[in-house]
């Protein structure tokens, strides 16, 4: 113990993750035996392929939302951060994939496994992600291919009725009209939407796996999850709402014994005034 | 046969006034603090905080005209600000200097914690309670809403479930008909219509499982698809064609510091913004409920003024044009304006229009 409770707190923290991360190690130490064991029979993973995906994954959690307090903004960036990951193309073999999903939709036993389980499930559905990021972005690469064949195709048109080829100038503004046109066209395409909506999908079953997981870890140590934390704003603010139907019951009665005063528009009156800071 | 290959004096006299000019706008933008971009500074006062929304009222610009007080009504997506973006572009001056007694209501900064705030918390709460606080305050017995997009939406609901105390209600921007932008289809107009529709309601509910709110940014990347380009190019060619003039400079970064305001939007009501009324139009079809009470579109009795923008690419003018007929009043004015949705508040074109129409419509209503 320290005098200096900041210094304090940190050291304690430190511990805490330390022991985490010792944990989930160990987790994925024995993930990796079950994972043998279950690629015994038949298909061949490259160990070095799926260490590489667990650090990718693991880049992934501790610089995630909720890894670092649940806050919605840093979500959205969760998901730009999957894609943009190149770790992301590392992990991609169909034998670790097929592994995951037998481990992580295999039978259920009370005691054993829960925890390699959900890392199974996290890393399947990360390999998901991954495949869905690799649809949309081809959808994407699409079209931007297709704008750069019509800007071509209009070049050529020029030149073949004998236009003058445009200047800097005009040969940007016509390459932006030319792939705004495509961009909007692809926007609206089923294709496009279908990539996108997958993309949505994979990556918020991967964010509430990970959620579920990490929320296995701390609970034990007994802070609070963020499932917790909306159930208690849940609660608040179901009692907000009771109070305030209370208030205007209570107004309505109090109207109902003074109903000679003429008045037929009462509400709770203000709760707080002041100047513009 | 064309022979157009570039001449190397020319480019080389074109590169050097662009470096010229990228040298200029970058000292330009050092010198340029946040303190010199500022917004919404027309002077106002705080009548009433409830949990993270305030209402402020406007001091007066000049002598009363409008006696009833006017209450703007933003959307949750954006801030109010926009309509006090710079002193010369400033739907709130326009007003105050027409005699109009203005209040504003922000909505703050909903988080995670917001997460079971309903449209109904919003609605039959917040505006309620900010009604109240005027009629308190002014001794009115009514006031005039003035609902912007998704406002609009709140406010046309809460003149519904509360006709007697709305003496006019003023849309602008707003949608109604979620669904009309497949009437009238325009490539570059309606996209949140359609990527709504493309989500299940089950999409929906996990997007709020999971994050707790419609994340502003996640709403900004939505928004930038509306205008793919321009998004692209907005800091690497529009900027540098107003790098080098102050006051275009200026009002570019006044119109970032907009966009980049982006509040969250408290889950629950996303779910039923989005599913209610995106996927299920259920405002204009008469069946919306909001805390156990019908939103019925005949409730609406006093006047209405529906203004939409011509060139509005987010909410298509298609959508907006739809309550003739409707309403349970036979005062109802539909004015259609050039413009876009933003550009219907700050562009220099702009203003004066918006502000003269609204004010001359309540003037001839004024109880």
């Amino acid at each position: 113990m320290t005098s200096d409770p900041w210094e304090e707190m940190t050291r304690r923290w430190r511990e805490m993750y330390q022991e985490h991360a010792s944990l989930a190690q160990k987790n994925f130490l024995d993930g990796q035996a079950q994972l043998a064991t279950a690629l015994a029979g038949g298909a061949v993973v490259d160990p070095g392929e799926l260490w590489r995906s667990w650090m990718a994954f693991g880049d992934s959690l501790w610089g995630s939302p909720l890894g670092g307090g649940g806050d919605a903004a840093s979500g959205a960036g969760a998901i730009g951060a999957l894609r943009e990951s190149v770790s992301l193309s590392l992990a991609s073999g169909g034998a670790v994939s097929e592994a995951l999903r037998r481990m992580a939709e295999g039978p259920r036993l009370a005691d054993v496994g829960t925890s390699q389980r959900l890392i199974a499930k996290v890393m399947k559905l990360w390999l998901s992600v991954q495949d869905s990021a690799r649809t949309y972005e081809s959808v994407v690469s699409g079209a931007w291919a297709q704008a750069n064949t019509r800007f071509v195709e209009r070049l050529s048109q020029r030149y073949g009725t004998g236009t003058d080829m445009p200047d800097a100038k005009e040969s940007l503004k016509l390459w932006l009209d030319v792939a705004n046109q495509v961009l909007l066209e692809t926007h609206r395409s089923e294709k496009f939407l279908d990539a996108q909506r997958q993309l949505l999908r994979s990556g918020m079953d991967f964010m509430l796996a990970e959620r579920e997981f990490v929320e296995a870890l701390v609970e034990p140590a007994g802070l609070p999850t963020r499932t917790e934390i909306d159930e208690v704003h849940r609660s608040i603010h179901e009692l907000k709402r009771r109070v305030k139907t209370l208030e205007r019951a209570s107004v309505t009665t109090s109207l109902a014994t003074t109903s000679e005063s003429g008045s037929t528009d009462v509400r709770p009156r203000t709760t707080s005034k002041g100047k513009d800071p | 046969m064309p022979t157009s290959l570039p001449n190397a004096t020319k480019l080389m006299r074109e590169a050097a006034t662009f470096n010229t000019k990228v040298a200029a706008g970058m000292q330009r933008l050092s010198t340029i603090t946040d303190e010199h971009v500022e917004i919404a500074t027309t002077p106002k006062d705080v009548i009433l905080r409830t949990e993270k929304v305030s209402l402020y009222r406007y001091r007066p610009l000049s002598e009363s005209r409008i006696r009833t007080p006017v209450l703007i009504v933003y959307s949750l997506i954006g801030r109010h600000t926009m309509t006090d973006l710079q002193e010369d572009r400033s739907l709130v001056r326009n007003l105050l200097s027409m005699g109009v007694d203005l209040w504003v209501v922000d909505w703050g900064n909903p988080s995670r914690a917001d997460r079971w705030l309903s449209i109904d918390d919003y609605v039959s709460g917040y505006v309620d309670d900010c009604v109240t606080a005027m009629l308190d305050h002014t001794g009115a017995g009514k006031v005039n809403l003035l609902g912007i997009c998704e406002g609009g939406v709140f406010t046309l609901a809460y003149a519904a479930l509360e006709p007697a105390r709305v003496n006019t209600l003023v849309l602008l921007i707003t949608p109604l008909d979620f669904h009309a932008d497949q009437n009238d289809e325009e490539l570059d107009k309606g996209f949140i219509n359609v990527w709504t529709r493309s989500l299940t309601k089950y999409d929906v509910d996990r997007m709020i499982e999971v994050w707790g709110v419609l994340p502003g940014e996640f709403m900004g990347a939505i928004f930038s698809m509306l205008t793919p380009v321009r998004s692209a190019t907005k800091y690497n060619l529009d900027l540098l064609d107003v790098v080098d003039d102050e006051r275009k400079l200026l009002n570019f970064l006044r119109m970032e510091k907009w966009l980049t305001d982006r509040p969250h939007h408290p889950g629950e009501a996303a779910k039923e913004w989005l599913k209610d009324l995106y996927q299920d139009n259920k405002l204009i079809n008469n069946t919306w409920q909001l805390g156990g009470r019908d939103v019925d579109l005949t409730r609406v009795t006093m006047p209405v003024l529906n203004i939409f923008a011509l060139d509005d690419h987010i909410i298509p003018p298609a959508t907006s044009r739809v309550l003739d007929g409707k309403l349970g009043t036979n005062d109802y004015t539909e004015m259609s304006l050039p413009g876009g949705h933003i550009g219907l508040f700050v562009s220099a074109k702009s203003q004066g229009i918006v502000g003269n129409s609204i004010v001359d419509w309540l003037a001839g209503r004024d109880a």
